[in-house]
């Protein structure tokens, strides 16, 4: 979550080795998150962390790690800021995509993002997803929010190979499948 | 209506709380030019009134919102009234100017409860109690007003004022 502690954590992360950071936009109703980014992003919006503040701070982030940065958020953020605004001055301030929650695939289609598929995602919505994607899919691997849980969803290996099946050979998916092989 | 009075009505009122009871009465009269359509939101809760375009719950719709699209609290004295979003197709009758929206206090639903219990003997819900309060306001001759609910499960809230 955006906010005056992340460029230090995103140090931390991508010295911990990871590839790419996820870099939430706090919205006030955070539909498909669980009680851990919902209390993340309340903290950040009592801190102020709006639109603005956010574009900033991931300005801030993009100067001190070197991996890519996406930022996440809801639709409600970008209908309020612009769609073509918010596209732009992500960019400029140093995204390298962009995921929207709860925007559908066929909603603004000259918005380039990551797009979402789900268990509940017909072979034709994954192919369009796929089609339209930004480089990787988001796999939403439960019929839930997001969180902590004890197994992998039995969803997951059935929604990779339909990835595959249209044609979504991210490199992101490949190695997932074979972490569970 | 067409049955007791041989006529449509010269109004069709509805409270607004995301807007389901509200569309589904308002949809039979939607080609009824002459038929007036007054939804009636809560006063502390009028996305219709007082919102602006936001996303809210999977609807692209006139929601209680600030400036960066963060979604307000909203406030009603009855709970399905509560809420500050709407279903868009409220927002899209209120720009095509089919359908006019309104609101009531908690105060003047409170006194609507009060008066149709005892002219009536009807205990109206809370939230068909704010299409009461402003049906009464209308300079019409044959109004319907959608009573949504009855008020057995409010009695606490209205005894309590």
């Amino acid at each position: 979550m955006a906010g005056p502690e992340t460029p230090e954590l995103a140090r931390a992360a991508e010295a911990g080795g990871a590839d790419m950071i996820e870099i939430g936009f706090p919205f006030s109703d955070p539909l498909a998150d669980g009680p851990v980014i919902r209390r993340a992003a309340e903290r950040a919006l009592a801190q102020g962390m709006r639109t603005a503040e956010c574009l900033e701070n991931l300005r801030a982030i993009r100067e001190q790690v070197a991996v890519p940065l996406v930022p996440m958020t809801y639709a409600s953020l970008l209908e309020a800021y612009g769609w073509e605004r918010f596209a732009t001055n992500a960019r400029e301030a140093g995204a390298a995509s962009l995921i929207v929650a709860d925007l559908p695939v066929d909603a603004h289609p000259e918005l380039r993002r990551v797009q979402l598929v789900a268990p509940t995602s017909t072979d034709e919505r994954i192919a369009l997803a796929a089609e339209r994607t930004d480089g990787w899919l988001y796999l939403v691997t439960v019929a839930g929010t997001t969180g902590a849980r004890a197994e992998l969803s039995p969803a997951l290996a059935p929604l990779v190979a339909a990835e595959e099946g249209a044609g979504a050979l991210e490199r992101f998916v490949a190695q997932l499948r074979a972490a569970l092989a | 209506m067409l049955e007791t009075y041989d006529r449509l009505p010269d109004a069709v009122v509805a409270c607004v709380g995301g807007g389901s009871n509200a569309i589904g009465l308002f949809a039979g009269f939607l080609d009824d030019e002459d038929v007036r359509l007054v939804g009636v939101e809560a006063a502390g809760a009028a996305s219709l009134g007082s919102g602006r375009t936001a996303v809210l719950h999977g609807a692209r719709s006139s929601v209680l919102a600030d400036a960066d699209g963060q979604i307000l609290d909203a406030h009603s004295i009855s709970a399905g009234l509560d809420y500050p979003g709407v279903g868009p197709e409220h927002a899209a009758l209120r720009d095509s100017g089919r359908a006019e929206y309104v609101t009531a206090t908690d105060e003047e639903a409170l006194a609507a409860f009060h008066r149709l219990a005892e002219t009536e003997g009807i205990l109206p819900a809370l939230e068909p109690a704010h299409a009461l309060a402003r049906a009464l306001d209308l300079d019409a001759e044959l109004v319907l007003v959608g009573l949504s609910g009855r008020g057995d499960k409010d009695l606490a809230e209205v005894l309590d004022h």
